[in-house]
């Protein structure tokens, strides 16, 4: 009896305290998150916010290209999250980490596409092809 | 929805582990939890198989190739009669399915390398290793062990598509099947009573301790489930020769699960010569585990993956660091401990410290190798911050079984 006791307020403490921490990650509670990662990652966060607009970005990079995705920092490349997390969206092209899209990369060596999340890409070898609420895709200049 | 149906269709295929005279005496419950195990490691072995012999996956062969194995074990369904669940441990798992599918306990390794290797293998219908040796993708650990990743490509092939929200799914699932395994086995030493409330117990420390990780995803979840069973077999039935193949299989799956499942496996291996002074069976049972790491050793070496299984220069100047932030800090998991003190407070009552012994040596071993694998980093303190609590949740999880072995 003793020992029933023991676990059952243990298993109360841990619950409440599993409640506790869930709610510690903050609110919408009941609304369908946008993204898998809404509660784990901050709000700004730039693969996070990748990931918002990422679906509709693939739609438009056509097969068998290479891709850069980051968040400029200075309107120039930047390493982040976004490289590894959008390789696992994009499977009929190539990912390239973000140094592919610097200026002056020769253009066989260049990300042929650039996923920019949040502010503006100004690598002048690069022409926008869409925006996004929380980014925009840029196309190689041919 | 057909990711995740997919995915727990392979207790079909597993259902052949109900040959075992142990499992079948078990209760329905656990024997579809073991059987869950045993086919998530009979598809991956498949598909491992497969990709070594340069067969591409597709989905239709692989339904026909899983459904012949399913066929063998078509008369040994579970009597759905004998299948128990105590209603109270559905509110930690209720919660846990409530934290993955408001994006509350997603791992950020899930999204980083767990789930992009499982899509890129789906896509290519093989173990990609063009894609693993990718320079640029070295952070994806290219000789991570393949389990979850074949077990998500599988689901992804089924269904045409990855299923990110699926994959999180399957948190709860192997935290269910984990206790659901651990009761069943637990019963048959400690009596029912006991054992519903001990998997209450095991149910709330692990879903406390998956949302701190945070776990979801990635590969914790699936390396407990491996553990659970290997370690209650061997604690509630050291002798039943059918318990010890259930555990050598579960140690073989936690081996090709995570690089930790190694660990444990070598560690619940020492811990049974020590408790049980029998080193005849502990040799037979490593067979499985020997024969899994040393397949995806020479698969890995043959295509020039090895990476985190290399050696690695010790830094033991560390381990007074490594042991301060890994039990003054992190092990706290910022409740001030509750999670051990959970499962150490029980023990008062405890009755039975001889069947306790080997979990308790496997939670001793387990927070040493801790230290161990933290004392090979030359500035522990982030892989600590990082990856403790994961880490943590193999002694935590040992620790729920002897506790439980120790009360009857």
């Amino acid at each position: 009896m003793r020992q029933a006791i023991v676990v059952y307020v243990a298993a109360i403490a841990l619950s409440a305290a599993l409640v506790a921490k869930l709610a510690a990650r903050h609110g919408p509670f009941f609304t369908r998150p946008e993204t898998i990662v809404d509660h784990v990652w901050w709000h700004g966060e730039p693969a996070r916010r990748m990931l918002k607009f990422l679906p509709q970005a693939v739609k438009k990079i056509p097969p068998n290209v290479t891709v850069a995705a980051f968040q400029p920092a200075g309107g120039l490349p930047h390493d982040d999250f976004c490289f590894y997390t959008a390789t696992g969206y994009l499977t009929h092209q190539f990912m390239v980490p973000p140094m592919s899209a610097n200026p002056g990369t020769p253009k066989k060596d260049a990300a042929q596409y650039v996923i920019a999340v949040g502010s503006p890409f100004t690598n002048p070898d690069y022409e926008l092809v869409e925006t996004y609420s929380d980014g925009a895709l840029y196309k190689l200049r041919q | 929805m057909i990711f995740v149906l997919a995915i727990a269709a392979l207790t079909l295929v597993g259902l052949v582990l109900l040959a075992i005279p142990y499992v079948r005496a078990l209760d329905g419950a656990a024997q579809l939890s073991i059987a869950f195990g045993g086919g998530m490691l009979i598809a991956s072995l498949v598909m491992f198989a497969m990709s070594v012999a340069h067969v591409t996956w597709s989905r239709t062969l692989l339904v026909v190739l899983f459904v012949i194995i399913a066929g063998l074990a078509v008369k040994r369904w579970p009597d759905i009669r004998r299948v128990r669940v105590p209603l109270l441990v559905l509110i930690p798992i209720a919660i846990t399915l409530y934290g993955v599918l408001d994006a509350r306990e997603t791992c950020g390794d899930f999204l980083l390398f767990w789930g992009p290797k499982a899509v890129h293998f789906a896509f290519n219908g093989r173990i990609d290793t063009d894609f693993l040796a990718f320079p640029f993708y070295y952070l994806m650990h290219p000789d991570y062990p393949p389990l979850l990743t074949l077990v998500y490509a599988w689901g992804a092939m089924a269904a045409h598509a990855f299923s990110w929200w699926g994959a999180l799914a399957l948190t709860p699932l192997l935290l269910l099947t984990s206790v659901l395994a651990f009761r069943g086995m637990a019963a048959h030493a400690i009596g029912e009573r006991n054992a519903s409330l001990y998997a209450l117990l095991f149910a709330s420390v692990l879903a406390f301790a998956y949302e701190i990780g945070p776990v979801g995803g990635a590969g914790e979840p699936p390396l407990i489930f491996f553990e659970t069973i290997a370690i209650a077999a061997l604690t509630f039935a050291p002798s039943d020769r059918g318990a010890m193949l259930v555990a050598s299989l579960m140690s073989a799956a936690a081996v090709l699960t995570k690089v930790e499942g190694t660990m444990f496996a070598v560690i619940l291996l020492i811990a049974y010569v020590m408790s049980q002074r029998r080193i005849k069976p502990a040799l037979l049972m490593a067979i499985p585990s020997a024969l899994a790491l040393g397949a995806w050793l020479l698969f890995v070496r043959h295509h020039g993956l090895l990476d985190i299984y290399g050696a690695r220069p010790p830094h033991y100047e560390n381990v007074g660091k490594v042991i301060t932030h890994l039990f003054g800090d992190l092990a706290s998991y910022s409740v001030y401990y509750l999670p051990w003190i959970a499962l150490v407070v029980p023990m008062i009552f405890a009755r039975n410290f001889r069947r306790a012994a080997m979990p308790l040596l496997v939670t001793a071993g387990s927070l040493a190798a801790a230290v161990y694998v933290y004392c090979h980093m030359p500035d522990p303190t982030f892989f600590i911050d990082s990856s403790a609590h994961r880490l943590l949740l193999t002694p935590l999880m040992t620790l729920s079984v002897a506790t439980a072995a120790a009360s009857e």
